[in-house]
């Protein structure tokens, strides 16, 4: 997980971006999966130098996999949410691997609501909402930061100040 | 646009959550998965663990009472195909799946449906495993090696076996490709590689390895199958191929392989000295680099389990020098392990004790090991007890002790509750005094002269053969205790704080919720 965070609080715009963790540039990822594939290969030439060339099939297989899955993982670590909370509204766009979707919300009726797990272990769902319209948010935090956004997005919507989870927070 | 993300009103906020069975065929979660590993693991153990109690009651007195030559035969073959994939490997896994997100802070792993695919090929896997014991023939019988010429006696069971053992190395091959793209690509910003907890490091190495190898047993069980059924003869000396090959195949694969099941074993030791040592980790670097040694020259010394089949002088000298060097890489874990623990304020919770087994037990199989490597020695040596003592010094107070330790480290961290301190302690002495009085016999069984893998034996071994069954059967039923204790933490007991123990290092003890306001604005804190 990441958290960009632009908080631009004298323009009296906040800006929150979440993005989930992604360690590997694609320099990295391409040496280490060079790395990885060099080893497997030139096992599986040496067997097949011998004559033993059922290994080959099975390395590339495998590798195959494993470049579908280094491509996958960070296909999705590109996924971003972004928080806008402006004087009158709230947009929330959610950039996923295959869709793209912005919300308003008017700012003073916004809520957000951590709602946890159905099962024990499960994450928590994080939502922000207004007038029986929502989305969730953040879906690809961890449970602790998502506890901690709540309590941010909580804070900057107060400020204005707004009910949060049906309280008003000023009072 | 899509709103596949939109949710209306309070009420249906809420994802479809399976309930029942299906959330466990369907869960994605990598604690669910975790779970589930670790319980099948366990599940195998008792599977695999009462074929050794078969075995080891047929080896109480000389002559045959209990089971004929054939099912003997077949129960080291099980025993040990069964312990090694059903057992410790996928409680490793499963350990991996718990603990590797949250020691890096990530939310989960990298592929969750892949991981549950992973898991579930498991259980239809072990079924087709076990299912062979009832075919014509009943199942395999020639050993986990499955060395041709004999495996080709195998009756109906050998092409099961072959696919069984496919779906194993594809289980195996999603897990390590999971971990490796989670570790690498799963990190919380700042957790650089010199800072990932030592298990994540081993297990990093560990699913290296796996990749590594894990197409060469593929090939060879492959080869195998065409061998018998496609008229090939890689492997038939009639028809120009060669036997000899497939050993050189089956250990180019099978030394990585023993070393796949101790590395992540170092993680977790690693982890648990520190804590109760109260110190951290000495020679942090030295540790992952020796990791990456030992990793590294388990490719070039497969043929120390072959010097008795022949080969060339020189093939032998740089096998037992290549060898003997891994000593030093492991010498290097023994001493920094030690070294952590000096001075420290050290405490002796059940973790503590069964890592500090570990220390001291894993280190006699090492030295067997280093007598193995000497090549005039081991041609005494081979296929006797003595490498039966030698394997399951490293393989049950090394692998199996440390995954133990892990789970009572990690336990109240999984269930929120702490385990019965003293009824951890009494499942670990016995475990101690099972294991030893075990195996500790059987190095001078094999220096004796007695041959492994047989149901009968000369009388003059009568004694220590004895006491090696009454101490199989103190270790094996003392696991009763273990799965007693597991269950009664999951229930109920004394509420465990967030950190557990008094100074455990790494992400996973951090406090949950509710976290500290600032958290959010920074990066996440890796110290
Ligand atoms: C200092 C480290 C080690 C050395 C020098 C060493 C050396 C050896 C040698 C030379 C043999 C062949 C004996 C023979 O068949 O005549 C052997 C067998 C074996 N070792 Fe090790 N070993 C070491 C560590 C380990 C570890 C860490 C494991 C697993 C966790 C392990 C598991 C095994 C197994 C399973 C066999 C027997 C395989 C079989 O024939 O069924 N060893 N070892
Ligand atoms: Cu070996």
């Amino acid at each position: 997980m990441t958290y960009v965070l632009h908080d631009k609080r004298n323009l009296s715009v906040h800006r929150i971006e979440l993005s989930p963790n992604g360690s590997l540039t694609w320099q990295s990822a391409a040496i280490f999966f060079g790395s990885i594939a060099a080893a497997s290969l030139f096992i599986a030439l040496i067997f097949l130098a011998q004559g033993y060339w059922p290994v080959l099939p099975f390395a590339g297989l495998e590798l195959a996999l494993l470049g579908w899955a280094l491509w996958y993982s960070m296909r999705k670590s590109r996924q971003r949410d972004t928080i806008v909370l402006e004087d009158q509204r709230v947009v929330v766009e959610k950039h996923r691997m295959h869709s793209r979707q912005r919300m308003e919300f008017p700012r003073f009726w916004t809520q957000v609501r951590l709602e946890p797990a159905v099962h024990r272990h499960h994450p928590s769902r994080l939502l922000i909402r207004a007038h029986g319209r929502g989305c969730e948010i953040g879906d690809f935090l961890t449970d602790d930061e998502r506890e901690s956004l709540r309590l941010r997005l909580a804070e900057l919507l107060a400020a204005n100040p707004v009910l949060v989870d049906g309280k008003d927070t000023t009072l | 646009m899509s709103d596949t993300a939109t949710h209306t009103a309070d009420h249906d906020d809420h994802h479809d959550t399976p309930k029942g069975i299906m959330r466990w065929l369907t869960t994605t979660n990598h604690k669910d998965i975790g779970t589930l590993y670790l319980l099948f693991a366990l599940l195998m153990f008792f599977v695999g663990g009462s074929m050794a109690l078969i075995i080891r009651l047929e080896l109480f007195q000389p002559g045959l009472q209990y089971v004929n030559p054939e099912f003997f035969n077949q129960m080291t073959t099980m025993h040990a195909l069964i312990m090694i994939f059903g057992a410790v490997m996928p409680a490793f896994v499963g350990l991996a799946n718990w603990m590797i997100p949250l020691q890096i802070g990530a939310p989960d792993m990298a592929l969750p449906r892949m991981n549950n695919f992973s898991f579930w090929i498991l259980p239809f896997a072990f079924t087709l495993l076990l299912s062979t014991l009832f075919m014509p023939g009943g199942g395999p019988a020639g050993g986990w090696t499955l060395y041709p010429p004999l495996v080709q006696q195998t009756g109906d069971a050998l092409p099961f076996v072959i696919l069984a053992i496919h779906l194993m190395g594809i289980s195996s091959i999603m897990g390590a490709i999971n971990v490796i793209v989670t570790i690498m690509n799963m990190r919380a910003p700042g957790m650089t590689l010199l800072k990932m907890p030592l298990f994540v490091w081993t297990w990093l190495i560990t699913a290296y390895l796996l990749i590594a190898v894990m197409p060469v047993l593929a090939g060879a069980v492959t080869m195998l199958l065409t061998d018998q059924f496609f008229g090939t003869t890689f492997f038939h000396a009639a028809g120009g191929g060669d036997p000899v090959m497939f050993q050189h195949i089956f250990w180019f694969f099978g030394h990585p392989e023993v070393y796949i099941m101790i590395l992540p074993a170092f993680g977790i030791v690693s982890e648990i000295i520190p804590t109760f040592a109260r110190k951290p980790l000495f020679g942090y670097d030295a540790m992952v680099y020796a990791t990456a040694s030992i990793a590294f020259l388990s490719f070039i010394v497969w043929a120390h389990h072959m010097f008795t089949v022949g080969m060339p002088l020189a093939g032998q000298l740089f096998f037992m020098f290549a060898t003997m060097l891994i000593a030093v890489p492991t010498g290097v874990k023994v001493f920094n392990w030690t070294a952590t623990m000096w001075r420290g304020a050290m405490t002796f919770e059940t973790p503590m004790l069964f890592a500090l087994a570990f220390l001291f037990l894993f280190t006699i199989g090492g030295f067997s090991g280093l007598m193995l490597s000497i090549v005039p020695a081991d041609y005494q040596y081979h296929d006797s007890y003595f490498v039966v003592a030698h394997f399951h010094y490293v393989l049950v107070p090394g692998s199996v002790f440390a995954i133990m330790a892990g789970v009572y480290y990690w336990l109240p961290k999984w269930t929120g509750h702490m385990y019965d301190e003293t009824l951890g302690k009494i499942h670990f002495w016995l475990s101690v005094i099972g294991v030893n009085v075990t195996f500790f016999p059987q190095h001078f069984l094999g220096l004796a002269g007695m041959p492994r893998r047989i149901p009968d034996y000369a009388t003059q071994f009568t004694n220590f053969n004895m006491m090696s069954s009454i101490g199989a059967f103190i270790f094996g039923l003392s696991q009763l205790m273990f799965v007693y204790i597991i269950f009664k933490t999951i229930r109920g007991g004394a509420k465990a704080s967030a950190e557990v123990w008094e100074s455990p290092t790494g992400l996973e003890w951090t406090v949950p919720s509710p976290a500290p306001h600032h958290t959010f604005d920074e990066a996440p804190q890796v110290k």
